[in-house]
């Protein structure tokens, strides 16, 4: 058995693992307050500039914030229950989706990057436009997409 | 003590309390993926392996700007996940320039295993998604390796 490889992973690990603590505790200390404080709902409201510029309803405020500060899981589980109470459409859970699956957790994905060398100041916006650009292409598609139906459907009964 | 206190009688600490033993849990199962990560990483590269793969990767990866060892890295952060990744970056040396290209093409696309079974919930079918990801991922990697060489970064 060869000790220094042993030692080696150890130690490295550690020290990857002991900067990863530095940057997770005040992070999810930070998202407690933020629930304890309701901060997300009080966010949503002055926040309607992001689905509106995303070209969708003001009502998909919320999961996308919830998204974007504590990932996919939680933003999911807000449209879930969105889409049972029907408050968002199809095509605004289509389109949070596809820019959830890009631009998620925002603060420690980033920060976790940065904390191993990434370019804080490159990664952040540059994913937050991509997202914002795709979803806005996707937006188009799928409208287009609608039209299309639309107009074959009453092509199809003119025909019947 | 404190953490058996019902929650009516939660004072202004009680979130930081519950912030930090959530990190702490989140940082135990880093730590169960980020251990073996590093031990076989470190193993392979020992043993010479990761040459050889990184001769094998290298000319596709050339296209992001990037050595061939980024290889691993990038396929533990497709489909394992960020912590698996950040054990790769940790463990090989790249420089500022690389680690900014693979951060992104990593925050981009990740944990697909995992990821797309939840994204299904938003109406966005799993090949869909992880078709979206993977092709931003190589798009976004690719233009930031131009916008580097640009500046001359």
């Amino acid at each position: 058995m060869d000790y220094t490889i042993l030692s080696e992973a150890l130690l490295k690990s550690l020290i990857t693992i002991f900067y990863l603590a530095l940057i997770v505790v005040p992070i999810m200390v930070a998202v407690e307050y933020a629930n304890h404080f309701q901060l997300l709902e009080k966010w949503a409201s002055f926040l309607g500039w992001l689905p509106r510029s995303l070209n969708m309803s003001p009502q998909a405020a919320f999961p996308l914030l919830v998204g974007l500060f504590l990932g996919v899981l939680y933003g999911a589980a807000v449209i879930i229950e969105y889409t049972r109470h029907g408050t968002l459409n199809k095509r605004d859970i289509m389109l949070s989706g596809v820019f959830l699956a890009i631009n998620h957790s925002i603060i420690e994905d980033n920060l976790l990057m940065t904390a191993v060398g990434a370019n804080l100041f490159i990664i952040f916006p540059i994913r937050f436009i991509m997202a914002f650009l795709v979803t806005r292409a996707a937006g188009h598609y799928y409208d287009s997409k609608i039209a299309h139906q639309v107009v074959g459907d009453t092509e199809s009964k003119a025909a019947n | 003590m404190e953490n058996t206190s019902p929650p009516n009688n939660s004072t202004i600490l009680t979130p930081a309390w519950k912030g930090t033993v959530k990190a702490l849990r989140t940082v135990l199962l880093l730590a169960k993926i980020i251990i073996p990560v590093t031990f076989v990483l470190v193993t392979l590269d020992k043993l010479g392996w990761l040459v050889t793969m990184a001769a094998f990767f290298g000319p596709a990866l050339k296209i992001f700007g990037l050595p061939g060892e980024a290889a691993l890295p990038l396929l533990l952060g497709f489909f394992v996940n960020i912590y698996a990744s950040l054990g790769a970056i940790a463990v090989l040396s790249f420089s500022a320039r690389e680690i900014t290209i693979i951060a992104l093409m990593i925050l981009t696309c990740h944990s697909l295993l995992m990821e797309s079974p939840i994204l299904k919930f938003t109406g966005l079918r799993p090949v869909s998604s992880v078709l979206l990801r993977l092709a931003g991922a190589f798009f976004f990697g690719f233009l930031l390796n131009l916008a580097y060489l640009a500046i001359g970064g």
